[in-house]
């Protein structure tokens, strides 16, 4: 079941988007990317993720307005966990009540031990 | 004549009595002064004519009745006369009248009698009211002289008691100055008694400072143009000191209305006077006083207001210095908040690029650990995406000292002639390598030399079309353009048709560290636009942003243009 639930990347930065894609590629996951809060929306509607990774600042859509809007559909919703750099990671999280907070930079193990927590083993 | 003889010579007289009283009457009755009614008088002289009839015929006559009807004749009269002549015409002729000769001549004699009794009792009653009324009138002059001196008596005793006793003095003199009387109270404040004073004028015991100070006062009550007047004047008393009096002086005139005396009342004011001064002197010696003390505060103040002066100086140049101490710590937190969010900023901005450096180096390692090897695609794909990471770390960092330049007033352009044409058509060459669903379109002229810094102009126009590309995530045309609006300036344009920006956001867009702001919620453009607008002012222009109505951005840099530049050849 948590197979056919990919898991969703939400960031402008290309470099990023690469990266967790790649890293947790490897790792068996499915994954799907998004490059702002609009686009992460669309493939909402039509899949249902295990876990949201949001970066905060987008342009078109930025990551406090997804997650409203995310929370305004019916359930079932993915938890969300905020990927930034901004230095306040921890009150990021808590203006949107993020599951959780990934703080950049972060390393590879921080980011699969993150995805474990809240998915569990590919 | 017999008694029958007498009897019918009465009867005949008295049926007369009526006819006699209205001859009477009309005889009298003009001339007569008492204040009875004419009926009254009529009725009077009628029982008097019936009175003469019977004296007439009285045997013996009766003389003192005669004389009785005289008196009252005078009562009723009063004493005019003609009464009496008329009186006796008319009984002369009435009572003989149409009576037979013998009997008139036998009444003869007796109606001679009758009437000079009658005039005697007249006469002796008029007497009597004359002699009455003469003392009548000599008793009431009597009494009204009488009165008049009592008056007069008390009068004068008043005056002279109030003469005597006023305690101002009073004098009579003459006109000459001739003193003709003094009270006691002008005795006494002159020192003199009344005899000494009736010897002397006036002049002889006037100070001579006040001599003539009243003269002007004694012409205008001489000619009638006042009654009295009033003046402060100095005497000398007869011990030869000076005594200040208050005289009010008038003028009695004589029934002609020729002047005859001056009456002079006297108040001595010696003391007033001399309380006066004294009080003068006090006020003077208090004014005196008052003004030393003034000028003595005057100075303190002065001293005061000096010290006042100086302290407020003190304390202006004190708060002055607080002031450029507080402003200099202000400035010094502000330079220290500046930097503090600008290593935040940097730190922030390299995160991102970090993240992924370090992401794919792992990546890049982990596949060798793998038991067959390295995947080659995997180790290339990681090694092309960390050069490229590391160019954006590049770029960032020169970023962020472009920005530490412009906090520290440090950059610094370095003009040359340059093709701006050329620059912007570059400029977008490189930009389209980057993307794949935007079309850079430029229009320009062939060729547009400019003093510009080509370096930083050419990051102004990268900025831009990198903005451009990155809000715009559709893809669609991105447009630019370099024209002259006019003679002396140049504007370079690019349009993008993404997703336009908020005209309240518009303004803040340029604000340094814009994006970076904590809290802020709009995404932003980064370092950029706050370096590329410090160029631009550099250069002497500035950035404006439209939003077409169809949507999307457009940012507009306005140059100043120097046409003689235009000749030159930028280096090639």
């Amino acid at each position: 079941m948590s197979a056919t639930r990919p898991i969703l990347v939400v960031d402008d930065d290309p470099g990023i988007r690469e990266f967790v894609d790649l890293a947790l590629s490897d790792e068996g996951y499915e994954v799907v990317t998004a490059t702002d809060g609009a686009a992460a929306l669309e493939v909402t509607a039509c899949r249902h993720p295990a876990i949201i990774l949001l970066d905060m600042r987008m342009p078109i859509m930025d990551g406090w307005e997804f997650a409203r809007m995310y929370r305004q559909r019916p359930g079932p919703h993915a938890p969300i966990v905020v990927v930034t750099a901004a230095r306040e990671a921890a009150e990021r999280a808590a203006q949107i009540a993020a599951d959780g907070v990934l703080p950049k930079p972060f390393r590879l193990a921080e980011l699969l031990e993150v995805v474990e927590t809240y998915v569990g083993q590919p | 004549m017999t008694a029958t003889e007498l009897g019918q010579l009465a009867d005949i007289l008295r049926s007369r009595s009526e006819a006699i009283a209205d001859r009477w009457y009309r005889a009298i009755a003009p001339t007569s002064f008492v204040s009875l009614s004419s009926r009254e008088i009529r009725a009077r002289l009628a029982a008097l004519a019936t009175r003469a009839i019977d004296a007439l015929l009285g045997e013996p006559f009766p003389r003192q009745e005669a004389r009785a009807i005289g008196a009252e004749l005078a009562d009723l009269h009063y004493l005019h006369p003609d009464a009496l002549s008329g009186t006796q015409e008319v009984l002369g002729q009435a009572l003989l009248a149409d009576l037979p000769a013998e009997r008139s001549v036998a009444l003869q004699p007796r109606l001679a009698v009758l009437l000079g009794a009658l005039a005697g009792g007249y006469f002796e009653r008029a007497r009597g009211i004359i002699l009455s009324e003469q003392e009548t009138i000599r008793s009431a002059l009597l009494a009204a002289h009488q009165r008049a001196e009592d008056a007069l008596r008390v009068s004068e005793a008043r005056f002279r008691a109030i003469f005597e006793a006023a305690a101002i003095g009073i004098g009579v003199a003459d006109l000459d100055g001739g003193i003709q009387t003094a009270n006691p109270a002008l005795q006494r404040m002159l020192g003199y008694n009344e005899e000494e004073l009736r010897a002397l004028d006036v002049p002889q015991f006037t100070h001579p400072d006040d001599a003539a100070s009243d003269w002007e006062f004694y012409r205008q009550l001489m000619e009638g143009e006042r009654n009295h007047f009033q003046i402060e004047k100095r005497f000398f008393r007869k011990d030869g000191s000076t005594v200040w009096t208050r005289l009010t002086s008038s003028l009695v005139r004589d029934a002609a209305g020729l002047p005859q005396l001056t009456i002079g009342m006297f108040e001595d004011i010696t003391e007033q006077k001399a309380a006066a001064e004294t009080i003068r002197q006090l006020n003077a010696d208090l004014e005196r006083r008052v003004a030393d003390r003034t000028a003595e505060l005057t100075a303190v103040n002065r001293e005061l207001a000096d010290e006042i002066a100086r302290r407020t100086q003190l304390e202006a140049d004190q708060l002055r210095l607080l002031a450029e101490e507080q402003a200099a710590r202000a400035e010094a937190q502000a330079a220290l908040a500046a930097r503090e969010e600008f290593l935040s900023v940097a730190a922030h901005e390299l995160k991102t690029p970090i993240t992924s450096v370090r992401g794919f180096t792992e990546l890049a390692l982990k596949q060798f650990a793998r038991a067959d090897g390295p995947d080659p695609q995997r180790v290339e794909r990681a090694l092309l995406t960390l050069d490229r990471e590391s160019q954006k770390l590049s770029h960032l960092i020169s970023q962020l000292l472009d920005v530490s330049r412009v906090d520290a007033g440090q950059l610094a352009l370095q003009r040359e002639p340059t093709d701006l044409a050329r620059l912007v058509r570059e400029a977008a060459a490189s930009a389209q390598l980057t993307t794949d669903r935007h079309t850079l379109d430029v229009r320009a002229p062939e060729e547009l030399v400019a003093r510009v810094d080509p370096l930083r102009l050419e990051q102004v126009i990268g900025n831009l079309l990198s903005n451009a590309i990155k809000y715009s995530p559709r893809g669609g045309p991105i447009d630019i353009e370099l024209l002259m609006p006019r003679p002396d300036s140049v504007v370079i344009a690019v349009r993008d048709r993404g997703i336009g920006i908020p005209i309240d956001q518009q303004a803040r867009l340029f604000e340094r560290f814009y994006q970076a702001r904590s809290g802020d919620r709009v995404a932003g453009m980064g370092l950029g636009l706050y370096i590329s607008r410090q160029i631009v002012t550099l250069h002497g222009g500035h950035i404006d942003i439209e939003s077409p109505p169809e949507g999307g951005t457009r940012f507009i840099v306005t140059l100043p243009f120097d046409p003689a530049t235009r000749e030159e050849k930028p280096e090639t």
